[in-house]
């Protein structure tokens, strides 16, 4: 059985990654553009100049890369090109509509490994370029990776448990009568909340704060920079993929076809994670600990517990 | 026009500006930042982020000295500018905007940067401790010019190494910088590595001329000294008396200033941007009834904020309950009461008294700006490195009230 979706062939790989990109390039520009937004009255008067993305990628593209006394360029590396590496991995099992590159028994698993990956993506890129402020920025990912990541892990049983599936299709179809986010919706929200926290956005951006000179984008120019950014843009699509596909029933909508309904739905994710981020301060990664072990787990532990006698019962 | 250009004329519309301020011209640097916001441009986070250095004023020796150092963090195509004069910023940029565009220049600037000139680079900037954003990245200058007695940085340097046993001689030193030594005492029962970082005086949104130099136990301050860098001795700022024509304005908008500080370290950009707004509407002489009535409805934001109040609760107070019993004597003055989050909302209530003349404000006071800074050191130990940041951003000393006045308050 293949859950209604069709596996392609490795060969249109590359469509799946432009398909990605175009979703990052989208929530860059959506960002830029709020930015220029006025900020209360005052501003109104005397508007500045928009920052187009393209500008910004030209000045990536035109900076030269720089790297500090003793670095560990090689796991810098790693590091940096790990990210979109990992966000293209998770796109792999998403169906778009009909089409998957992958259609794998074990696709939430996979999501959930790729995500811990970026862990290491994000430390190497803070460990690399051996300075002070960059490698704290690695390890404040790693103490807020650890207050989020299991109750992304909780979050994410619930709409296996509900299907009875760890594919990614045989969830989507698990929907066609119910979108899960109604009767799951504190697992939707720690998804999110994951979702921000592997794509170190919003208000878990502590690794990347400006209070540490931009924590693990504080030694990274040019191209290294561009990798990074863009890797953060594109994890924070491939994460809104997946809640669209396991929350909001992927393709299921009426008039248009499937795959539209997965972009809309996809974009809707983004674009709500993008707004918000201008409502909220960054948390701190030491607070958000207490909040992720205190709060967090037992509320997913038991959303799942709800959704598992759900599954009994019925 | 070919593609190469086009590039370059986009890159260098998306510029990304690092800001200095020496301490006194604190107009100059505001006047630049509206400038970039102008242009489109935007402030760089780190060396590595920024295409345009712009020194707000003339930094004296040992100020330049760090100056040097950062500028030589910038990756390139890069440009330097000094401002001196607010009438002078829209011009200076766009002489930085010129200079980024002429890529036969930028491309010798580069040339010149190979290996043979590091060593020529590094002679220019003997000692470029205070540098942005690494204690251990900087060059090998620190190992390399030790023996500069006259140099306090490489001093201290120095010294830290003696504490922590005779490892000069065995410790591997990759790329000339000395490893992070163990420390004397253990925490938790963990031998915990030492780290001598310097913040300041190059950092985004912190206060011009302030040096905090940290000795960290990972991310957390276990010592820390404050001084203070200023300008050159020949090229005092021009002093604006605290009581000349519409001080409480000026003084408001300092205030606006601060605060917008304080929120983008705590990473509100949002409210930090809209504070900065009414900051410039106050300098452009908008009606001071709506500046103040904005100043309320971010005060009434920030207040209503849980999550804020639950994220910086209790950091860095002063003079509430005597805690620990009898350490912190209670002469504290209103405008330092409270932790972070309260200091911030006085600050915002002080913005708008001042604004709504209620007769309550006050000119700067150099004892209370001198009590700022004496009461750091103590505040920002044992806080991690964003707590720590949290405090000095709350506290905010101007450093050019105080050395102006070196014996207030002590």
């Amino acid at each position: 059985m293949t859950g209604g979706v069709t596996p392609l062939s490795a060969g249109w790989a590359p469509v799946v990654a432009l398909v990605l990109l175009a979703g990052a390039v989208v929530a860059a520009a959506l960002d830029a553009a709020l930015d220029s937004v006025p900020a209360g009255r005052a501003d109104r008067a005397r508007p500045g100049r928009r920052r187009t993305v393209t500008a910004a990628v030209a000045r990536l593209l035109r900076q030269r890369r720089r790297v500090p006394v003793a670095a560990d360029v090689l796991l810098w590396r790693i590091g940096v090109a790990a990210l979109p590496v990992a966000a293209l991995l998770m796109a792999a099992v998403l169906p778009l509509g009909r089409w998957t590159l992958v259609d794998w028994p074990v696709g939430v698993v996979w999501f959930n490994a790729v995500d811990v990956a970026v862990w290491a993506a994000v430390w190497l890129a803070g460990w690399g370029p051996n300075s002070a402020h960059a490698l704290i920025g690695g390890y404040r990912f790693l103490a807020q990776a650890l207050a989020y990541e299991l109750p992304l892990m909780f979050a994410l049983t619930a709409p296996a448990v509900a299907a009875g599936t760890l594919r990614i299709g045989g969830v989507v179809q698990a929907q066609q009568s119910l979108w899960f986010v109604v009767w799951m919706p504190v697992a939707f929200l720690a998804f999110c909340l994951g979702v921000a926290g592997f794509s170190v956005f919003g208000p878990l951006s502590a690794p990347a704060g400006s209070d540490i000179a931009g924590g693990v984008l504080a030694e990274a120019s040019g191209v290294d920079r561009l990798i990074v950014l863009a890797g953060r843009y594109l994890l924070l699509t491939a994460g809104s993929g997946f809640a669209a596909a396991l929350f909001l029933g992927g393709g299921a909508g009426p008039l248009l076809p499937a795959w539209a309904w997965m972009a809309l739905k996809t974009l809707a994710v983004l674009s709500a994670l993008v707004v918000l981020r201008r409502r909220l301060p960054v948390l701190r990664p030491d607070r958000f600990m207490e909040v992720g072990w205190l709060v967090l787990v037992p509320v997913t532990l038991l959303q799942l517990l709800v959704v598992s006698v759900v599954v009994v019962a019925r | 026009m070919g593609l190469s250009e086009r590039v370059t004329g986009a890159a260098v519309r998306a510029a990304s500006v690092l800001l200095v301020e020496v301490p006194g011209w604190a107009d100059t640097r505001v006047a630049v930042e509206r400038q970039v916001r102008c242009r489109g441009w935007r402030l760089a986070t780190s060396p590595a982020d920024a295409d345009v250095l712009a020194v707000c004023g003339r930094p004296g020796r040992e100020f330049a000295q760090a100056v040097q150092a950062v500028w030589m963090q910038l990756p390139g195509p890069r440009a330097r500018v000094l401002v001196d004069d607010v009438r002078d910023c829209a011009a200076v940029l766009e002489q930085a905007a010129t200079a980024l565009l002429d890529t036969p220049r930028q491309r010798a600037d580069a040339g010149s940067r190979g290996q043979a000139t590091d060593l020529e680079e590094s002679s220019l900037a003997p000692a470029p401790a205070p540098a942005e954003s690494d204690g251990n990245q900087n060059r090998s200058d620190h190992v390399d010019h030790s023996g500069d007695m006259d140099d306090m940085d490489d001093m201290d340097d120095m010294d830290d190494m003696d504490d922590s046993g005779d490892m000069n001689m065995d410790m591997p030193m990759p790329g000339g910088v000395p490893l992070a030594s163990g420390a004397q005492d253990d925490r938790d029962g963990l031998e915990m590595d030492e780290l001598t970082v310097p913040l300041g005086p190059v950092l985004p949104h912190w206060p011009a001329g302030l040096v905090v130099r940290c000795v960290l136990h990972g991310d957390v301050v276990v010592q820390a000294q404050v001084s203070t860098l200023g300008p050159a001795a020949d090229h005092a700022p021009k002093i604006m008396a605290g009581t000349t024509e519409g001080w409480q304005a000026r003084r408001a908008a300092a205030e606006c200033d601060s605060a917008a500080r304080f929120l983008a370290v705590a990473g509100w950009d949002h409210l930090s941007q809209r504070l900065r707004r009414v900051r410039d509407g106050i300098l452009d002489r908008a009606p001071l009834e709506d500046c103040a009535q904005e100043v309320a409805q971010v005060t009434r934001q920030v207040r209503r904020s849980r999550l804020l109040r639950w994220s910086v609760r209790g950091l860095g107070v002063l003079g509430r309950a005597p805690w620990p019993p009898g350490g912190v004597p209670d002469d504290v003055p209103a405008l330092l009461r409270g932790d972070v989050r309260d200091r911030l909302l006085t600050r915002l209530d002080h913005a708008r008294d001042l604004l709504l003349d209620r007769g309550a404000g006050e000119p700067a006071d150099p004892q209370l700006e001198r009590q700022r800074l004496d009461r750091l050191p103590e505040l920002v130990t044992g806080l991690d490195l964003a707590a720590a940041r949290l405090v000095v951003a709350s506290l905010d000393p101007d450093a050019s009230i105080v050395r102006r006045h070196p014996g207030a308050g002590s």
